[in-house]
């Protein structure tokens, strides 16, 4: 797929994300409120089928950063989403791949970011 | 009536290659019925190291992740750090790498076998293996001084020009390797203590490998391949599999360094010095390491540091999945499963 | 015929006896395990000196820490320190052992040096030591417990 489908095709699966194309991928930018049903619509778009998770981490201690990798198309997508405050939560993402409720914990202990689910070791 | 045991382990009891790990188990006469593995004893902070110290010298903390496996860490981390900065490593010096990844790949499998040999009781095989290893390190002190091949990979290159003896030498392991499968495969590997205790134990299904992201002999010994890699006897995804799957691929690499021993003339690296200082970007790099697939995640702001850096280790599936597979097993054989999975607690908790 | 006799004391006896066939029991936490391994190989093989590989704490002698041990393993180490009778000696292996190593400066939970936390007979400097150097250091050992009593033990509160 070229990358100009890739990008349409994100558009309409993350309308309200600013995406940044860089010379290695491609970047989504979400508000917090939007990270876990980007992620399912992702997940779940024929077209696109994102269902890797390479890894979840944080970013300069305030981003939260998810690779994801596809066996349909070529092109690198990360996604990243500003850590949640006290009013909105972050719900976590373990139900659709077991071996994130490891990543969140890391990002607990480590950078001290909450996410509903998974806190204590 | 159930009891509990909690056992700590270190390279020398249980574990197959690195590291501390503790296993909690109940056990209700000899029948495992819970079962939870601790790590992260041996935090060490690698990636809060790496970005404390400029780009060419964060090579030797990247090593110290999983030191069975230390060239492939270092070819990643180079590799994120090349994109990034638009070094082109000349062929010779790509040749040269890929001689050492694949040296270094025979040495860690055999290195498994002879963990397997030594949790069945096997001493003389387990002997035996590590033997057959020491030639491998032979030839990494020979090539870089290290026995582990410590700072052989550097960013633009290797670190040492390649001799017609090391070559040589190079060739004389290979055929003596090949001699080596040939002497263990009646004491060995058709040997009936391991038939039988290894066959059917701990099954790992293709939805679980898919759901979980299981890389690399484990995912393929459970009949999940992608691209060319060689597929052992059988794929039914137990111990037995897992474990034929690595001889298998002890061949294969003896056959691909053999095709790889005529190198280009040139150059055998470029240079990099402190200061180099990249674009601010990210990139995400991988190569195929004997445990799996390493993930480098690699942030770089505008100076001569990262900003980031972020390794993800190929044990971090296989072991999330160890928790089920213990259950309803008799307990001599929990650290033999943990042995078959080949899996590094050193890189889990760098 | 003439009777012979050999004369000694009974502290030659025991000294002779223990430097002779001591159970190691070795916690390795990193790349410095695997150079102990080695040690304990075909090529470079300890057992011809007497040294034995012993997994019950309570009957080792002997107790090599290789690697760096971090803020998460003191209590383990100092328990297993614990649990070994008298005469035990401690031998720390690599520079992340010995003094904190490649680490200085730069990490938060990698203890700077074992002897921090515990008394420490022997240091073997490298990163990592080559298995004859760790060798060569436990026959030094040998060496001292031959000397024996005339060399007191630095008593610090490590409980």
């Amino acid at each position: 797929m070229h990358k100009e489908q890739v990008l349409a095709l994100l558009k309409q699966e993350a309308p309200n994300a600013k995406i940044d194309i860089a010379e290695f991928g491609i970047t989504l930018e979400v508000p917090s409120s939007d990270w876990l049903s980007t992620i399912e619509k992702l997940y779940n778009s024929p077209q696109l089928k994102l269902k890797k998770l390479k890894v979840l981490t944080v970013r300069a201690n305030t981003f939260l950063w998810a690779e994801l990798g596809s066996e349909l198309i070529n092109e690198r997508v990360s996604i990243s989403c500003p850590a949640p405050s006290s009013e909105n939560k972050i719900p976590s993402i373990q139900y659709l791949w077991p071996l994130a409720d490891w990543f969140e914990r890391e990002i607990f202990s480590v950078w001290g970011i909450k996410i509903e689910g998974a806190e204590s070791p | 009536m159930s009891t509990t045991i909690i056992h700590e382990s270190n390279l020398m009891l249980a574990s197959s290659s690195a590291g501390y790990h503790g296993l909690i188990l109940e056990e209700d006469g000899g029948i495992i019925t819970k079962a939870k593995i601790k790590f992260g004893y041996t935090h060490r902070q690698l990636e809060a190291c790496m970005r404390a110290v400029p780009y060419t010298m964060a090579n030797a903390f990247a090593e110290k992740a999983d030191f069975l496996a230390a060239p492939f860490y270092a070819f990643v981390y180079s590799a994120a750090v090349e994109a990034v900065g638009n070094i082109i490593v000349p062929p010779r010096g790509k040749k040269i790498r890929s001689i050492l990844l694949e040296l270094c790949r025979i040495q860690s499998h055999i290195f498994f076998l002879s963990q397997i040999a030594r949790s069945l009781g096997l001493t003389q095989i387990h002997q035996f293996c590590l033997r057959e290893r020491e030639k491998y390190c032979d030839l990494f002190e020979l090539y870089c001084g290290s026995r582990l091949g410590f700072g052989a990979i550097l960013i633009g290159g290797v670190a040492e020009e390649s001799t017609d003896g090391f070559l040589f030498k190079c060739e004389k392991t290979l055929r003596d390797g090949r001699e080596f499968l040939i002497e263990i495969q009646e004491a060995f590997i058709n040997n009936p203590i391991l038939q039988s205790r290894l066959r059917g134990l701990a099954y790992i299904r293709k939805e679980v490998v898919m759901r979980l992201g299981i890389t690399g002999p484990n995912a393929r010994a459970s009949g999940v391949f992608f691209g060319d890699f060689p597929s052992g006897s059988l794929n039914n995804g137990d111990s037995l599999s897992r474990f034929s799957q690595r001889v298998e691929e002890i061949k294969h690499s003896l056959n691909a360094v053999e095709k790889e021993l005529n190198l280009p003339e040139g150059a055998y690296s470029v240079d990099v010095d402190d200061k180099f200082s990249p674009r601010k970007t990210n990139v995400l790099t991988n190569v195929e390491g004997p445990r799996g697939q390493i993930n480098v995640l690699l942030f770089s702001s505008g100076n001569n540091r990262a900003e980031q850096v972020r390794l993800v280790p190929p044990s971090y599936a296989s072991l999330r999945h160890v928790d089920d597979l213990l259950l309803g097993v008799h307990i001599d054989d929990a650290a033999l499963i943990i042995n078959s999975l080949d899996i590094s607690f050193s890189e889990v908790d760098r | 015929m003439e009777p012979t006799f050999i004369t000694t004391s009974w502290q030659k006896i025991k000294e002779w006896s223990l430097g002779n066939a001591l159970n190691v029991h070795s916690f390795g936490t990193s790349c410095c395990a695997l150079e102990i391994q080695a040690a304990s190989g075909p090529r470079y093989d300890w057992e011809r000196f007497g040294f034995l590989e012993e997994n019950n704490i309570a009957e080792a002698d002997l107790l090599i820490i290789a690697g760096p041990v971090t803020v998460r393993l003191e209590e383990r180490v100092k328990e297993i320190y614990k649990q070994m009778r008298e005469p035990r000696f401690v031998v720390s292996v690599g520079s992340c052992a010995n003094t904190g190593g490649m680490f200085i400066g730069k990490s938060t939970t990698v203890i700077m040096g074992v002897d921090k936390i515990l008394p420490i007979d022997l240091f073997v400097p490298g990163c990592p030591p080559r298995p004859e150097a760790i060798i060569h250091a436990l026959l030094q050992l040998q060496k001292k417990i031959f000397a024996g009593s005339k060399i007191a033990k630095e008593k610090k509160n490590y409980a």
